[in-house]
């Protein structure tokens, strides 16, 4: 993507502060007596951050977006951005940010090619910057055969790669992405993570990224913040994470369905083994004993009754698991 | 200005597919009460005739303005439009005079069309001049504003769309919009001075005969100061940045 930035924000140590930020829906008793949306939530963004945000659908992280863009006041606390007071300067947002929401319905009757020219002219680009900056990403997006169809007549995933080019748009130095790879097929996930790990890393943007999708998104957030009942469970960079929560190896197990019965007999009897799905388990084994360990674990599952097998180290799924005690995926389907 | 032209335009997309229908839609009604009044009635003045007419365009506003931008902004805070415009560069007042413009533009053919049809049907001449051509957007703003108001303010769609095709029928028989003031209950027509209808209706009449009266200005500088100031509340009342 070549774009000039349009706006320099103010130097400063930090992109986005957040002091003691809580907030309740609805008005008076009613807003005391309802569960908080987020509760005495404090973190710092720095710039050319990857930040992600983790958490299942109710653990707050929407109402954090949402104040983070100044769409929601929060009812306590307060959010500076560059230094700047949003609730006293929300134009601050305006400038600085581009925000992508879960599911983008403001220009469904444009074609894919004026959504995204209208939001960079929107943020202040030249018709011809605009213009340009519209083909060029309709290109980039594989969105070609589709730039003249109206944006309500694409199908879900040409829906989101819109949505990722209308932010994309104009450059902002802060991005802040709701789901940005939902119903986008493999390849096109693998180009969206590309494409944002090439803008922080060649242009400095400040990316904020909110995902289920934990095992891609690891590749490229640096520090994460786990939510869950409207709170901030757990904050740091993903290496530091995973170090506190477990130093172990990860041996997962994909055992065959008609051989499952002979092989597990063999897993229950290992002290950290854990079913996961029928016929998938894991198992953690200490890092410093590891190779003996699992030499020892296959040879009483026996490869001939495994489908597949992986090795690796604790996971992003591993850590939300741990501080929060479900599994994302579990999450999704309740 | 410029936030302005990329507003309007956005605005006039939402009709891209659908504007012969709402332009239809909009001529059905005085198409139906000009062919029902010529079938019922017969010899009728020429000051019912022009009620009726000038009538007919309020009413065909009310049905497409009025309704529609109400639609459109309870459709705009339902889901989630806002947001879109919210963390953009985008100064409130614009959007909603954009959105309003866009209406207009979709009303204009109405409101001709409804004059000539009447013409047609009654056999009056009617003097459509510059006036005309300014009361227009005038009247269309006054209702579209009341539209965006409910819009703005309703708590969900459907209860947005229900107040405004109440409003539709108070506005219609609440101010002499198609039969002379004189002829509504008392207490209904002081009610109706503060109904936007009533002036617009009012001010289309003087202008079809050239009557530019002082009631005539009188009814465009309440359309004008109506208008401006609406559009300021309705800005305001519109809720889609914290803080």
């Amino acid at each position: 993507m070549s774009q000039s930035p349009l706006v320099a924000p103010p130097a400063t140590a930090t992109v986005y502060a957040i002091e003691h930020i809580s907030k309740r829906y609805g008005r008076g008793k009613a807003a005391l007596n309802s569960r908080p949306a987020n509760q005495d939530i404090s973190l710092h963004i720095e710039p050319g951050e990857i930040f992600g945000l983790l958490g299942s659908n109710g653990a707050g992280k929407s109402t954090l977006i949402r104040q983070m863009v100044n769409l929601v006041s929060p009812s306590e606390g307060r959010i500076t951005l560059f230094g700047y007071d949003i609730a006293h300067k929300p134009e601050a947002v305006t400038r600085y940010v581009a925000y992508m929401p879960q599911k983008p319905t403001a220009l469904l009757d444009l074609t894919a090619q004026e959504a995204i020219y209208f939001t960079g002219h929107l943020r202040g680009m030249s018709r011809a910057d605009a213009k340009k900056a519209a083909a060029q990403l309709v290109e980039e997006w594989g969105l070609g055969e589709v730039r003249h169809k109206a944006v309500r007549h694409l199908s879900g995933g040409q829906n989101r790669l819109v949505g990722l080019a209308i932010t994309l748009v104009a450059d902002r130095p802060v991005m802040i992405l709701d789901e940005p790879t939902n119903e986008l097929d493999p390849s096109f996930r693998r180009q969206v993570w590309d494409s944002l790990k090439e803008l922080n890393t060649q242009r400095g943007t400040t990316i904020i990224l909110v995902t289920h999708n934990i095992q891609e998104a690891e590749q490229i957030i640096g520090r994460v913040a786990i939510m869950s009942q409207g709170r901030i469970v757990g904050l740091g960079r993903v290496g530091e994470l995973k170090e506190k929560i477990d130093r172990s190896v990860r041996l997962e197990l994909f055992l065959k369905p008609e051989r499952a019965e002979l092989a597990e007999p063999a897993l229950y009897s290992f002290e950290n083994a854990r079913q996961l799905k029928p016929n998938q388990w894991i198992v953690l084994v200490p890092r410093e004993k590891a190779e003996d360990d699992i030499h020892r674990i296959l040879s009483g599952v026996r490869l001939e009754n495994l489908e597949d097998f992986r090795v690796h180290t604790a996971t992003l799924e591993d850590v939300y698991m741990a501080y929060t005690g479900r599994a994302i995926e579990d999450e999704e389907g309740s | 200005m410029l936030n302005f032209w990329d507003l309007f335009v956005i605005q006039l997309a939402n009709w891209r597919w659908s504007w012969p229908a709402t332009v239809i839609n909009g001529l059905l009604v005085p198409f139906t009460t000009f062919f029902f009044f010529k079938m019922i009635t017969s010899g009728n003045s020429s000051e019912t005739n022009l009620y009726l007419i000038s009538g007919n365009i309020i009413v065909s506003l009310l049905f497409t303005t009025m309704y529609g931008t109400c639609a459109r902004f309870a459709f705009m805070r339902t889901f989630g439009v806002l947001d879109y415009y919210a963390t953009l560069p985008v100064y409130k007042p614009l959007l909603v005079l954009a959105v309003n413009c866009g209406f207009l533009v979709l009303t204009l053919p109405t409101a001709f069309m409804t004059l000539l049809l009447g013409e047609w049907f009654f056999g009056l001449q009617v003097s459509v001049n510059l006036t005309f051509v300014i009361l227009v957007p005038l009247a269309s703003f006054s209702l579209s504003a009341v539209g965006a108001f409910v819009g703005v303010v309703a708590p969900n769609f459907d209860t947005a769309t229900t107040i405004s095709g109440i409003l539709q029928f108070v506005f219609m028989g609440a101010s002499p919009v198609l039969i002379p003031a004189e002829r509504l209950p008392e207490i209904v027509q002081w009610f109706s001075y503060l109904l936007p209808s009533t002036y617009a209706a009012d001010a289309l009449r003087l202008s079809l005969t050239a009557q530019y009266t002082g009631r005539f200005f009188l009814d465009l500088a309440f359309l004008i100061i109506f208008d401006l100031a609406a559009m300021v509340f309705v800005a305001s009342k519109m809720e889609w940045r914290a803080g």
